[in-house]
């Protein structure tokens, strides 16, 4: 016991100048999001509305009425079930045509590294220019999609797809796959390329059909990194305020409105910081959550 | 029945097809970006100049010269290139001790790095808004730049972390035999190891912060200190908008990105897959 205690302590004296390294990153993180991640948790528990700084409640500890208080706005009940809409159909369109294309960008192509090149723009684009790129494509009056539509005899009259009920999700949704498809592209292909040929090859003469190989080579072999960029898409999609914001605002009637733009609305639009961390904290334990019955799902099937 | 060769054929067709679609549709977008941007304004209003028969570059004159685009631009260039170095020397100081030496609980910090990445943007931006103000950062620089390094500084520790796991060591054990000193060894030798590392490291935490939008709203309210993705919504009237000069304010703003791809072309898919960027 003394002995250890002692090899503990000169470890500690030959590695000091590693922990002096580390500290001021972990300092930094510490400060710029561990701290704020538990203000903010604190502050969904705090009666905290800057419309009235000087009444008596303000900055008082408040229970769940926070809580209370966005469960029962019918807005919030709308922007959470059009945060698992969004979510679902983001991860699912994305995933289905990223796997596509990986499977594609693996074959000996000519001109494969241009082609990898290209597809990356949506990727790279910053959002907010993607975000107004689409609503001027999106335009009644300018936009090319109408333009080329009525041309073509397909609308008899210019549709404003943003200003719609009906469109206006699915039009928002599009651009949020179209940028996000080669972030997991990218990754399912790394994986992909990391798979001998020969693997194949002597499936092929074991009768292997190519679907059966599919299934039974390749997915196991790429289920982990999958699970990992998923994950990591997962995040961008669930908190893609940019693309909203920029394009409806959450609008028309709500009918893009998702978890976070409602928070961001709560504290910015509203001034409500104590309902704004609330509804936050809904969407962190949402995150979480997704992630866990992710994992969960591809650990099961090993 | 088709023969072997001619199903793998037909695969490849049918391969190519759906690549060059998807690349149209990633590319098409800013094709007619650009050729609005070069437009009159009766032009874009005119479904027979979709491709336009003449072009003007006096979008791109207004945009620059009687705008504050320019400054904008300068401004966002400010704050990312700062950002992008505290998270660099931030990160390679870390990386470096975390691989370097026995720290305890070393996995441990770098899984709890990688956590951060989980807290939404949004859960952060409310405690930040009046933690700065009680700093008096609000519409400041300072301000602005620690929040970018809270997204950015997770990312750039751990993929500064997977390169540093593959560099060969042996270097520095050598230089260190032959009379160098610690920081010597990794100035003079594994710093040029790690050089393309570190680039692309680098260069995404640029890509990083130049594509902030939400933060910079909020929290810069002069507006000659707005930073680009805030001050394009300038050509965004409140009744009408002026399309030629917003997409050839878009043009402008991908310059950078444009630069960011021919610099990191060949490192590019390797960088992205191993550090797990999510711009």
């Amino acid at each position: 016991m003394q002995k250890k205690v002692k090899k503990r302590g000169l470890e500690l004296r030959k590695n000091w100048p590693g922990y002096l390294l580390i500290a001021p990153a972990v300092l930094a993180i510490l400060s710029l999001s561990i701290y704020p991640l538990f203000r903010g948790i604190y502050l969904s528990f705090v009666n905290y509305n800057l419309v009235r700084p000087n009444e008596a409640i303000f900055n008082t500890f408040a229970g769940l009425q926070n809580y209370v208080k966005i469960f029962t706005n019918a807005v919030f009940q709308q922007s959470v079930v059009n945060t698992v809409k969004w979510t679902v159909v983001n991860l699912v369109a994305q995933l289905i045509v990223a796997m596509l294309l990986a499977l594609a960008l693996n074959k000996k192509l000519k001109g494969r590294s241009l082609y990898r090149t290209l597809i990356l723009v949506p990727w790279a684009v910053p959002h907010a220019i993607a975000a107004m790129t689409f609503t001027f494509l999106y335009n009644a009056n300018v936009g090319i999609i109408n333009i080329l539509a009525v041309k073509l005899g397909m609308l008899t009259e210019s549709i404003s797809w943003l200003g719609s009920i009906d469109y206006a999700f699915w039009c928002v949704a599009l651009v949020a796959i179209w940028k996000g498809i080669p972030f997991q592209m990218i990754f399912i292909l790394a994986a992909l390329q990391g798979i001998p040929e020969s693997v194949y090859e002597s499936a092929e003469m074991d009768g292997a059909s190519r679907w059966q190989s599919f299934w039974r080579i390749t997915l196991p072999i790429i289920k982990e990194p999958l699970a990992i960029a998923t994950i990591l898409n997962l995040i961008g999609i669930v908190s893609c305020f940019n693309t909203i914001w920029l394009m409806t605002e959450g609008g028309p009637l709500y009918s893009t409105e998702i978890l976070y733009t409602f928070a961001y609305r709560e504290a910015f639009i509203n001034h409500n910081f104590g309902t704004a961390a609330a509804a936050s904290v809904i969407l962190f334990l949402f995150m979480a959550l997704f992630s866990w019955i992710y994992l969960r799902m591809v650990r099961e099937k090993e | 029945m088709l023969t072997r060769n001619q199903k793998r054929g037909l695969r490849l067709a049918v391969a190519y097809v759906f690549i060059i679609l998807m690349v149209f549709l990633a590319v098409l977008p800013f094709v007619y970006v650009i050729l609005t941007a070069l437009k009159t304004k009766e032009q874009i209003y005119d479904p027979n100049q979709i491709i336009p028969t003449y072009i003007t570059f006096e979008n791109f004159r207004h945009v620059i010269f009687e705008s504050n685009f320019v400054r904008y631009f300068l401004n966002s260039i400010f704050i990312t290139v700062v950002t992008m170095i505290i998270c660099m020397i931030l990160s390679v100081m870390a990386a470096y001790g975390l691989t370097r030496y026995r720290i305890v609980g070393a996995e441990k910090i770098k899984m709890a790095v990688l956590m951060t990445r989980m807290f939404p943007g949004i859960l952060l931006c409310i405690p930040y808004y009046i933690i700065m103000r009680q700093l008096h950062l609000i519409d400041s620089y300072v301000g602005l730049i620690l929040m970018y390094c809270s997204f950015t500084l997770p990312f750039a520790i751990w993929n500064t972390c997977a390169f540093f796991s593959t560099i060969p060591w042996e270097l520095e054990e050598s230089a260190r035999i032959d009379g160098c000193s610690r920081s010597q060894a990794f100035f003079s030798v594994i710093f040029h190891v790690a050089k393309p590392g570190l680039f692309v490291t680098a260069l995404f935490c640029f890509m990083n912060s130049w594509d902030e939008y939400m933060y910079a709203s909020i929290f810069i309210n002069t507006t000659l200190k707005k930073t680009i993705q805030v001050g394009m919504k300038d050509f965004i009237g409140q009744y009408s908008v002026d399309w030629g000069l917003l997409m050839s304010a878009v043009v402008i703003s991908l310059i950078p990105i444009l630069v960011f791809f021919a610099l990191v072309q060949k490192n590019l898919v390797g960088g992205l897959s191993s550090g797990a960027v999510k711009g």
